[in-house]
């Protein structure tokens, strides 16, 4: 009897249960890696390439890595936590193992991926291999474009990358991602504990924020969303916590790390003013020194703080080819869908085909979100600024890009606890009604199995092709599994990256490399003058924008290239995929008669034969 | 009735809410619009702004009258060509075909094999194929009865250019079927003529460049002289 007093009493303990748990669920997600070969069939994509595949033993070994320093890292929380709290109730150590086995799953799903990211990142990349290996600081010696758009990011990169001694950036980046998401886990979850004042709730929010799939989509994209994310809830718990240092540093960070972030960071100074009046106020030099300093030489190098990237995507789109194109749609439809999964949504059009309802989905959360801010005084800052940002995004309504969401990514862990908290409320007014308690039960139960149907990465969007069904929870619902997650955008990555290969075997001979994608080609040829057609980079090529009607591609996809781009700036080498030219540069006699096709790499992307390397013959002979 | 005390903070208070809580509707409402207009602009096109009615008014007027050089009449059409107003520029060719036949029948056949080209041209962009096949053949014919090489030869490449489009089709369409079968005729014919003839580099290269989009676009890479055959060259690392 002394004994089971004693071993209670030891698991009482919130620094011995939390380390416990770490122990057994880290040796049951290693052996995950363990038992690799077993299971490998089942979790990857079939069509994986063997080259491909042979980047796996490597991720599995980050993955093992991940998991021991997880484990230390949360066992170093419940260190820390059992001052706070030093003995756990039955429901703490619930709590405590939903949130542990949770944080795993994540760093499951993070880290067994392909260190390949999307196009955009690799622009990102170019600059830091450069800046790292001391190759430059322009994105082409000489040309002062203001080629990136996350300041912050991108010295994270470099410093990452320096002290580590690593070029594969691509890896780096979803390293730091991972890093970054599982630190936002952990502050969001401690954040949430106190306003909520519910142990179980915060557990909640956290894993709400955990399987969001957008969220590992941020982690594979590898762009600056999970540090956005990340500084942001730092700065809700710095604006929770009272704590006006690390607010304004966090808001300053954000600014630094998008250009919209300057909305934060403005906000962040009135939320300050308004509630400290003119106390404190040094507070805030430092911080708007930095920003000031940092865009001041950004300004003066570059002559603009506007990033060119935000001038090419202005220009360089031609046609939708769903509403999830543009910001408005997507940002209403996925801050919905994060919320309320499709309930609300079918409730207007029970099969979903009525895509305004997504849109009326959305706007309700907005609303809501307004009203709870009334009422709750911690929320009203994000609120606030998150509306102001709906502003912007709706206003100039630009093509979308994931990475913009990282703003609203916050809402639905924010808000669903909430509402849950409300609805349960209510079931218990119907306690006079037990058939009504039944029904309602039922609708509840119903609208959590849809949220789990949905768990990570099921929506992701550019990942759903490869989607695997894997049945270890098949009484709820099917659960999608998606590590090494491999789509036909990582697909036109890979041939681009042959097509590179063969340029650097062979040699440019020092010509300029054209290509209306600059990133994965302009990372990999990274000593190479690239000649960004789509005119991210370029100043040259936005005057040839838009693309005249009778010149844009037929298949569907969103741009073409001009022509007259090519003809007129005449880069030595042109590479591109016919879905970007198959109404105009390929059938453009001109083009054909300068230019000599060198080599095809086939592969059906966006309904196009391949991609293609064309070179410039001069007078005479090969340029 | 009493006025309401704006100076009662409950009041401004309360007021100061209301004007927070509307205007957040109003941007909730303004993104919910913007959204609208994103599902009304599915499958559009954005508009073409880089010719304005009033700028084709202005090219058009410096085409009036018999003395315009053809190169400067082709821009013109090549211009609406290339901005999707292919009737606009039908209209303008055949105006200047009347005009030639017309007017100086026998020194204006490279001319008018010129102008049937780009007629038959602006009916590719439209993919009205069969148009524009008995287009070039009218001006192979002619290139032939007067002797015209090197349009004989453009005329050619134009040909399998035409004929590789045909895989817009379905792949078991007929007129598909048959477009391989005239690829294979036209290119034999276009090498012997242009192993005959020797045109200049550019047009070779045209030629080649045509000759292999088209096997591209038939899906025969592998009679392709640079198509990579590496396994797992398609589509993958």
């Amino acid at each position: 009897m002394e004994k089971v007093k004693n071993i209670t009493a030891l698991f009482s303990k919130t620094c011995f249960t939390g380390t416990a748990i770490q122990l057994v669920l880290a040796a049951l997600f290693i052996s995950v890696s363990v038992q690799w070969p077993a299971i490998n069939a089942l979790l990857i994509d079939p069509n994986v390439d063997i080259e491909l595949r042979a980047l796996i033993p490597a991720a599995i070994h980050r993955y093992a890595v991940s998991i021991c320093l997880g484990s230390i890292a949360m066992s170093l929380f419940y260190f820390f936590d059992s001052k706070r709290n030093p003995r756990m109730t039955l429901k703490d150590v619930c709590c405590a193992i939903i949130l542990s086995f949770v944080f795993y799953v994540m760093l499951f799903f993070q880290t067994l991926q392909f260190p390949v990211c999307v196009d955009d990142a690799y622009i990102d990349f170019r600059y830091v291999y450069k800046w790292v290996n001391g190759l430059g600081f322009d994105y082409n010696a000489g040309e002062r474009v203001f080629g990136f758009t996350s300041i912050l990011h991108l010295l994270l990169l470099t410093v990452v990358a320096f002290v580590f001694e690593k070029n594969d950036i691509a890896m780096v980046s979803q390293t730091v991602n991972t890093v970054l998401q599982a630190s936002t886990y952990m502050l969001l979850y401690i954040t949430t504990r106190r306003l909520f004042g519910s142990n179980l709730m915060a557990v909640f929010s956290a894993c709400i924020f955990a399987l969001n799939p957008q969220n590992l989509a941020h982690t594979i994209s590898g762009k600056e969303a999970p540090l956005m994310i990340f500084l942001i809830t730092v700065s809700i718990f710095a604006a929770s916590s009272q704590r006006c240092g690390l607010f304004a540093w966090s808001g300053a960070l954000l600014a630094l790390t998008r250009p919209e972030g300057l909305i934060w960071f403005f906000a962040s100074i009135f939320q300050h003013v308004l509630v400290k009046g003119k106390e404190r106020l040094s507070i805030l030099i430092a911080p708007i020194m930095v920003v000031a300093i940092l865009y001041l030489s950004i300004f003066m190098y570059f002559g603009t703080i506007v990033p060119h990237g935000a001038l090419g995507r202005a220009a360089m789109f031609s046609s939708m080819l769903t509403p999830y194109d543009k910001a408005s749609f997507y940002i209403l439809k996925f801050v919905g869908e994060d919320t309320f999964t499709q309930i609300i949504a079918r409730l207007l059009s029970p099969d979903l085909t009525m895509q305004t309802a997504w849109a009326v989905q959305g706007c309700l959360v907005f609303l809501l979100l307004v009203e709870l801010a009334r009422r709750l005084s911690w929320l009203r800052f994000y609120a606030s600024t998150v509306i102001l940002l709906l502003l912007f995004f709706s206003y100039f309504n630009p093509y979308m890009f994931s990475w913009y969401y990282a703003w609203f990514a916050l809402i639905a862990p924010l808000l669903v606890p909430i509402i849950f908290v409300a609805l349960i409320g209510q079931l218990q007014s119907l306690k006079r009604y037990p058939s009504m308690l039944i029904a309602a039960s039922i609708a509840l139960l119903c609208a959590f199995n849809a949220s789990f149907a949905n768990l990570p990465p099921a929506r992701i969007v550019s990942l759903n092709k490869h989607g695997f069904v894997t049945t270890f929870w098949p009484i709820i619902s099917t659960l999608r599994s998606y590590p090494f997650g491999w789509n036909e955008g990582q697909d036109r990555l890979s041939m681009y990256k042959r097509a590179c290969e063969y340029l650097k075997k062979c040699g440019t001979g020092g010509g300029q490399v054209a290509t209306w994608e600059p990133g994965l080609v302009g990372f990999v040829l990274a000593k190479e003058r690239i000649l960004d057609l789509g005119g991210l980079l370029s100043d040259q090529a936005l005057k040839y924008y838009p693309v005249p009607n009778g010149e844009r591609t037929r298949l569907p996809v969103q741009g073409s290239i001009p022509p007259r781009s090519v003809l007129e700036l005449k880069p030595e080498w042109c590479l591109f995929f016919d879905c970007l030219a198959d109404n105009g540069l390929m059938s453009d006699p001109q083009f054909l008669s300068d230019y000599e096709m060198e080599r095809f790499w086939q592969g059906s992307i966006m309904g196009g034969k391949g991609l293609f390397l064309f070179h410039r013959i001069d007078d005479g002979g090969r340029k | 009735m009493k006025a309401i005390d704006l100076n009662n903070p409950i009041v401004s208070k309360t007021l100061k809410e209301i004007g927070v809580y509307l205007v957040a509707v109003s941007i909730v409402i303004f993104a919910f619009s913007r959204a609208l207009n994103a599902l009304s602009d599915v499958g559009k096109r954005t508009t073409d702004h880089t010719l304005s009615t009033d700028a084709v008014k202005q090219e058009l007027a410096k085409l009036s009258g018999s003395t315009v050089a053809l190169g400067d009449y082709l821009r013109v059409v090549d211009l609406l060509i290339s901005h999707a107003r292919v009737s606009e520029a039908q209209t303008l060719l055949v105006k200047r075909l009347n005009h030639i036949r017309t007017h100086n029948p026998k020194t204006a056949q490279l001319e008018e094999i010129v102008l049937l080209r780009r007629l038959a041209r602006s009916h590719v962009k439209q993919m009205h194929f069969e148009d524009a096949q008995l287009i070039y053949q009218k001006a192979a014919q002619l290139a032939k009865t007067f002797d015209i090489a090197d349009q004989q030869i453009l005329i050619g490449s134009d040909l399998i250019d035409l004929y590789a489009q045909y895989t817009k089709f379905a792949p078991g369409d007929l007129q598909r079927k048959g477009a391989e079968k005239l690829f294979n005729k036209e290119l034999e014919q276009l090498n012997r003529l242009a192993a005959a003839k020797q045109p200049d580099e550019k047009t070779q290269r045209l030629i080649h460049n045509r000759h292999r989009v088209g096997l591209i676009e038939m899906n025969r890479f592998l009679e392709l002289d640079n198509f990579d055959p590496e396994p797992g060259a398609n589509g993958r690392i």
